[in-house]
């Protein structure tokens, strides 16, 4: 489904829906008052014309509905049947709908989601991707007035178009009928995110016998992927409460460097000799660790003490108090400090308590950091990761190869 | 002021707790009931006990310092009969000539923090760490846990029972000397398996905490948590081709 606004007074207002199950349309389009609730009434009421006889259930994919189409379309549910959204950090990620009060929909249940959460790309770029035979097209946005009929209008309404390309538009669309567009217009994205999310469950499935339906997120997938194919059993635990808290608190972020890069041999003012400069990209620096480094698995073990002056080898988060090397130009370890302007993350000097994970306790010590271990979790180390992060590379070996297929390359590597 | 109250015992006699809790009502009746008539008062008070009628006869403190108010005098006879119970373990009885006690006045009443007549009665010579608010001697040798009742070589171990002033112990010790399998004996059922790792350095297996000693000091307290593993998924037998179906799971 998708929904097209037009801005009023700085307000986005939807003017039309439509939906596309891969062979009907439902279009509902708002009269002159743009009158909200019978907009979106009458589109929940075509809906049933999607439902078989023994259907019970139906998904619907938006493009963005979580920042975008969820928005306008929840409160219009509530007055019409049972709503039950679900929020992840503050966001809307999908919403199930058991329809009661809607003629010929009494019982049937309605489950809304982002397709842009399994496919975190603009549609364009998508079609792109997938080789849709009717790509998205472009449409006026800054146009208003939805009863416009005309010439076509003028280059100022679009936008993210090209001149070249808006004068080919123009040159197939003498008189242009708002309505008419819009609809087409509406209709086509539609089409577009259908055939998207049937390519893509096909690439998925293919590869790994597993649904794209049955995850909301990206994430969520590929943890799918992985539980089903690749994971040990007894390996990874679930952790609540206090020790999930603590175990986040050795997570600080990643650590930004500032340099000024320079190719002069010997001083930077004074010097007119070069020598060749080489820059580096680091990439999948997560995939890297996880396929290459021993991971914590089975239940935790809670200590007390010094658990290394009992296991030298012991791997775990420790609760320690750290304390740095007189100076050190560029402190490699963060603490996270409370200021008046929030939580900053700093790598400064000096001593202090904290949780840290013991392969980084166990790098800093290089470098002259002391710890004393006060205390922390233990756990066991395997490697749970390569066979799923191989797979996954060789997958993306062969995306890479096909330059046109950048954007099916970039899932995989946020599956990665 | 510091004051002392001195009873001089009419015989030279073996001390029991009988004996020290006559001379602990008659102080409290004698000395700190005068005291607080008129305000609320409390004392910080030490008992001691002298050895034989000779002047160069040895002095015994039966417990540390401790803060006592008027109502506190059965928690107080309880407090140092404990204690005694313990010396008695740990030192030959002999005759006291003389219980001794040493007191100062304070004005009001004994804070919370103050009042720590029910703790701390364990032996100061052994270490012991405290389990489940039972102190456990930090030993793997049996005559640290008190007297040796007995001692039996049975199937492969030594069976030693053992009696403190408030428990008996089974210890089984296996023949090469590394594995002490410790047992309360009485309603609690109460165990652990004590494994030797050198002279000096042994754990301790007890419920689900493992605890490592070192020189008699508790050096690191372990114990697993429980969790729940993340359980496989099942492949999906069939693709889904249409968005209308009769249910398939979200996550």
């Amino acid at each position: 489904m998708d929904i097209e606004t037009i801005n009023i007074n700085n307000n986005q207002i939807p003017y039309l829906i439509c939906a596309y199950n891969g062979t009907d349309y439902i279009t509902s389009y708002a009269n002159d008052s743009l009158d909200q609730k019978e907009l979106f009434l009458n589109f929940i009421t075509q809906l049933k014309s999607f439902f078989n006889e023994n259907d019970k259930k139906l998904t619907i994919y938006a493009h963005n509905f979580s920042s975008f189409d969820g928005v306008f379309l929840l409160k219009h549910l509530i007055p019409l049947g049972k709503v039950e959204p679900l929020l992840f950090n503050g966001k809307l990620i999908t919403i199930k709908f058991k329809c009661l009060n809607v003629e010929g929909l009494e019982g049937k249940t309605i489950i809304f989601k982002d397709s842009m959460l399994l496919l975190p790309h603009a549609l364009r770029d998508l079609c792109k991707t997938f080789k849709i035979d009717n790509p998205k097209s472009y449409f006026p946005f800054k146009l208003t007035d939805i009863n416009y009929n005309g010439e076509f209008p003028s280059f100022k309404y679009f936008k993210d178009l090209a001149f070249k390309d808006y004068l080919l538009l123009k040159q197939n669309n003498q008189i242009w009928n708002f309505k008419n567009e819009s609809i087409k217009y509406c209709q086509l994205d539609c089409v577009c995110l259908h055939e998207i999310l049937l390519q893509f469950n096909e690439l998925i499935f293919n590869q790994f016998n597993v649904n794209i339906h049955n995850s909301l997120t990206l994430p969520a997938l590929a943890a799918r992927i992985y539980k089903i194919h690749f994971m040990p059993k007894d390996t990874i635990y679930q952790l609540h409460g206090l020790i999930e808290q603590n175990i986040r608190k050795s997570y600080t972020g990643g650590a930004v460097d500032l340099y000024i890069p320079h190719n002069k041999i010997g001083n930077f003012i004074t010097s007119d000799q070069y020598e060749k400069l080489y820059q580096y990209d680091a990439n999948g620096l997560y995939a890297s660790v996880m396929a290459n480094t021993k991971m914590p698995i089975g239940k935790p073990i809670a200590f007390l003490g010094d658990i290394r002056r009992v296991d030298p080898e012991a791997y775990g988060f420790f609760y320690c108090k750290i304390t740095s090397p007189d100076f050190m130009q560029h402190p490699i370890l963060q603490r996270r400090i409370k200021t008046n302007e929030g939580i900053r993350t700093i790598a400064g000097l000096g001593s202090w308590e904290a949780w840290i994970c013991s392969s980084e306790m166990d790098n800093a010590i290089k470098f002259g950091y002391q710890f004393n271990i006060i205390k922390g979790y233990q756990f066991e180390t395997s490697d749970i990761f390569s066979e799923f992060l191989i797979r996954l590379y060789n997958l993306y070996i062969i995306y890479f190869i096909n330059i046109n297929i950048i954007t099916k390359r970039s899932v995989i590597i946020k599956i990665l | 002021m510091i004051k002392t109250i001195k009873y001089n015992l009419t015989e030279n006699i073996i001390l029991t707790s009988e004996i020290l809790n006559s001379y602990i009502s008659q102080f409290f009746n004698e000395v700190f009931s005068p005291i607080i008539e008129v305000n609320p008062k409390h004392l910080m008070i030490i008992c001691k006990v002298k050895y034989g009628q000779d002047s160069d006869s040895g002095y015994k403190t039966l417990a540390p310092l401790r803060r006592v108010e008027f109502g506190d005098k059965e928690l107080f006879s309880d407090y140092l009969c404990e204690r005694l119970g313990i010396l008695i373990d740990s030192y030959s009885p002999q005759n006291i000539s003389e219980i001794i006690f040493t007191y100062i006045i304070k004005d009001g009443v004994v804070s919370d923090s103050d009042r720590l007549l029910l703790e701390d009665l364990t032996n100061k010579e052994l270490p012991f760490h405290n389990f489940n608010k039972i102190n456990l001697p930090i030993s793997m040798n049996p005559s640290d846990y008190g007297d040796i009742r007995s001692k039996t070589e049975i199937d492969g171990i030594i069976r030693y029972i053992v009696e403190s002033n408030k428990r008996s112990f089974e210890i089984d010790i296996s023949l090469d000397g590394l594995t002490n399998k410790v047992r309360i004996l009485g309603a609690s059922k109460f165990e652990w398996i004590d494994i030797k790792i050198s002279d000096d350095y042994f754990k301790r297996e007890i419920g689900k905490s493992t605890l490592y000693f070192l020189d008699g000091e508790l050096i690191l307290q372990k114990a697993q948590l429980n969790a729940k593993p993340f359980r496989a998924k099942s492949v999906e037998k069939d693709i889904i081709k249409y968005f209308r179906h009769n249910g398939y799971r979200n996550n």
